[in-house]
This record gives C-alpha cells, structure tokens and sequence, in this order.
C-alpha cells in the first residue's frame, strides 16, 4: 500500500520503524496543522518554525508511545507542537503580543464563519457547538490558553479584565466544554 | 496527570517532590486550579503541589485527564497555515541529521531521506537533486579536475545519483569511479583530462565565523543547475553540516548534507532547481542550525 494512503496511526509507526519516505508523507499530510498551531503560540515565523521542526523530530524519536486509545495522530502531535511551541517562546519570547494578530488567527465564531465552523464541527464534534455558544469572554479565554499558549495573566491583559475574571472566564468555559465531552463520551 | 504525561515534552515533575514540606492541596483547590494546570499556565512548586495531590486522589487525577484530553481535543480548532517555503525539506534534513547524531529509542528508527527527493521550494521542477562527492588530489589543479568529473558525470548520468567516488589516480580519469547505483556508471564520455565545460553563474570565497577562509563555492548552469563546493582542507569530524542557498528576497533553502566522507576528496556538488541559481549567498550550518561559514555568491 502506497505511503500516502495509510491512517495517520499506521504512517505514524512506519515513520517510527523508519519506513523510507515515512517522514516525507507524514511531514507533508501535517505540516499544515503543525506550522500554524506553532504559528498561533509563538508569533513569529522563525520561532514557529523551530518549533515545528521540534515538533516533528519528538514525533518521530516517540513514535512508539503513541496510545490510539487517548486519541488520535493529529491531537497527539498537535499536543507535541503546543508543549514545543510553549517552551520555546518562554525561552525566547517574541515582541509584544498583538491582539489584532491573535484574532486574525483564532478561529471564528460559528456566526462570523459559518463554513469553517462547518469544517471545525466535523473535527471537533460535540465540543463545536458548545464552544460557539460560549459567551465571547469565555471563547476568547478557552482558545487563547488553549491555542496561543497565554497564562491568564496574558489573557487578563489582552482583553483589558482583572485576572480573577481571566480566571473564572476559563474555569467555566472550560467546564462547559467538559461537560460536553464527559456526554459524548457517555453516548 | 496521565494523559499530559504520555505526551513527550509534557511531562511532569515527579510526587516526590510536593512531599518535601509544604501545606498539602485539597480537591476543593485543586479543581479550582485543574484548567490553568491542564493548560501548563502553573509553575513550581505550586504545580508539583497540585501534582503531587492528584497523584493520592484518583478523582482529581480523573478530573486532570479529562481537561487534559479536552485541551488536546480543543488543538484541531487551530488553524491551518502554510509554511514557508523549503519547510518540508528543512525538517527532513533536520530528522536526518538528529538520526545521524543518534536516532531514537527502537530498531531501525531512522527517518531516512526519500531518494532524490527535492529539498527546493514546492515551485521547483520535479527533477530531483543529485548529490555526488569525489575523491580527488590535493593539488588546487587536481582537485579542478576532479571537480569538473564530477561535473560530468552529473551532466551523463541525470537523475538521482548515488554516491560517486572518483579513482584516485594520476589523470582524474574517471574511468575509475564507481557509482552506487544501477546506472551505467563511469562517465565513458568524460575527457581524461577531466576538463569538462563548466558555465559558472557565480561564486564566492566561503568564510569561516573568524574570517579566515574554507573553501570556494560556485554556482554553475550548465551542464545543469547545481553548486559545487571545494574544501581546502577537509577536516576529519563525524559532524554533518548543511548547505543553504539564500535568494535574493531571504528565502533560504536546503540543497543537501555533507560529512567529512562526502568532502575528504576536497569537493562536493548537488544538483539544485533552477530558480536557485539566482542564490546571492550559501550558508552552511551544523546539526543546531547554526551558520559555521557562509559564501556571498557574486
């Protein structure tokens, strides 16, 4: 079976095994993701890059760890690329965050983009329609620290509110969002 | 917190260290703090605290797994972006290179490098690069020669080549070459002399960090688009560098790797897309992605 046909799980072991031309398939079927959740945490495009390419390189060296049961290849490597992704831009800290940026980059309300929410349903599935639901203080605050990699602090700042309403703004957004998952799961 | 730490680069610190003193965490202020701890946003010792609380509570180590897989669930909803151009083939290079250095933990986990596979720009013609290294003398004029070969051989053979060492004899006939692959081997056609026609489009001195200098590279068109590069004075290392071509508007890009096997005859060349002989420098970098020695290519 040709290389670009396998299930992300299937490429991710012959990557690990070291299957010729493994790493060019499975860089070119992830790289898109990987590069603009690197993108979205660091800010900057050198950075994203480097963490990128940290991303893919833990990939490989932990190949054999990956646990089908916790999820799938694309979280397990998006996980990889936000740890990397995080790490690097603490060590390394771009300019100032711009909240315009951030907010090109952030993914739509369901509202202000009903296409790509469509797309986003699919691979989000139960937790879509909750996320779009959430108050605006509470979206902004689940995707900033769960995509760009902000400390409530961070997000405080950004959105111009005291810390403990950072705070309590994740702590119920997120709590919904679990509730959510804990009845799919459930289903 | 099992589901974070069977992600390689989320772990977290061990229980043991909560236990060395400290007010212990109840489940009231450990759920309180379960999201920003999900989320990485806690330091120590406060993290380990929380930890080392979880690690006794297998509610609350529920409760962190779950937040965690929900954040791992939340990471699709990033957005797609398109790298830079010459990505794809810098992260090859890059697992190449790490594999080299010590490939991972299991057998036979070595990201090999497709063959022939382009590390140009996705722009780029489909034509593979080739690289090729050669033996050749120590003498300026020999190692010519023998640079010239190599020219030749590329120019014969086409395609993706394997290694190619020329003989180590008098005239740099190539006669004595052997090529790792199935094609037909040594250049019948190459002038014993080994001078064969080279179109060079640019070249420049390549310089070491302190200056002094390491060797030539060269652009060169014809017979086809490639960069040749010739070391003075090859050093033995079990180091591989990188060579980089750079456009005029900072696009850099990867064309190959080489070791010291690769230069010990005092040149290397690799086949290059054409839109890359535009390149005003070539920067050569070591397994960190640091530059070692760079050439502005005039």
């Amino acid at each position: 079976m040709r290389l670009d046909r396998l299930p992300d799980d299937a490429l991710l072991a012959a990557l690990g095994l070291g299957e010729p031309d493994a790493a060019a398939v499975f860089v070119r079927r992830f790289q898109r993701r990987v590069f603009g959740l690197a993108y979205l945490i660091t800010r900057e495009q050198g950075l994203a890059e480097d963490a990128a390419q940290q991303a893919f390189e833990r990939a490989w060296r932990h190949a054999a760890s990956f646990d089908p049961r916790r999820g799938s290849v694309l979280t397990w490597l998006l996980a990889i690329t936000r740890n990397v992704s995080i790490d690097l831009t603490r060590v390394r800290r771009p300019a100032a965050i711009d909240p315009t940026d951030l907010h090109a980059l952030l993914p739509p309300s369901a509202a202000a983009d009903p296409e790509a929410a469509a797309v986003r349903t699919d691979l989000l599935g139960q937790l879509a329609p909750v996320l779009d639901s959430l108050p605006e203080g509470q979206r902004r605050a689940v995707l900033l620290a769960t995509l760009a990699g902000l400390t409530t602090t961070e997000i405080a700042r950004l959105d111009g509110v005291p810390v403990p309403t950072a705070k309590t703004r994740l702590r119920t957004g997120l709590a919904k969002l679990h509730v959510a998952l804990s009845r799919e799961v459930a289903e | 917190m099992t589901g974070r730490g069977a992600v390689p680069g989320g772990g977290r610190p061990g229980d043991g260290e909560a236990r060395r003193g400290g007010r212990s965490v109840t489940c009231d202020e450990l759920r309180e703090a379960a999201p920003e701890l999900a989320l990485g946003g806690i330091d120590d010792p406060e993290r380990a605290r929380l930890f080392a609380h979880a690690a006794g509570c297998p509610a609350c180590q529920a409760r962190l797994d779950e937040l965690a897989l929900l954040v791992d669930q939340l990471l699709v909803a990033a957005p797609e972006l398109e790298p830079p151009a010459g990505f794809e083939g810098r992260v090859l290079d890059h697992l190449a290179t790490a594999a080299a250095g010590g490939g991972p933990g299991g057998p036979g986990a070595t990201p090999a490098r497709p063959g022939g596979a382009s590390t140009a720009p996705s722009t780029a013609p489909s034509t593979p690069p080739s690289t090729v290294a050669i033996g050749a003398r120590r003498s300026r004029r020999r190692r010519l020669l023998a640079v010239a070969a190599v020219v030749v051989l590329l120019a014969l053979l086409g395609g993706a080549v394997g290694l190619v060492r020329a003989g180590r004899d008098e005239g740099g006939d190539t006669s004595q070459a052997a090529s790792s692959t199935s094609t037909s081997g040594p250049a019948d056609g190459a002038d014993p002399g080994g001078q064969a026609t080279l179109q060079s489009i640019s070249s420049g001195p390549i310089l070491r960090a302190d200056g002094s200098r390491s060797g030539t590279a060269m652009l060169v068109d014809e017979p086809r688009p490639l960069v040749l590069v010739t070391i003075d004075s090859p050093r033995p290392s079990a180091n591989r560098v990188s060579c980089e071509l750079v456009l005029p508007d900072g696009t850099a890009t990867t064309v190959g790797t080489w070791g010291y096997d690769d230069v010990a005859g005092g040149a290397w060349a690799v086949g290059i897309a054409p839109d890359l002989l535009g390149a005003v420098r070539m920067n050569v970098r070591d397994a960190a992605g640091n530059i070692v020695a760079s050439a502005a290519l005039v």
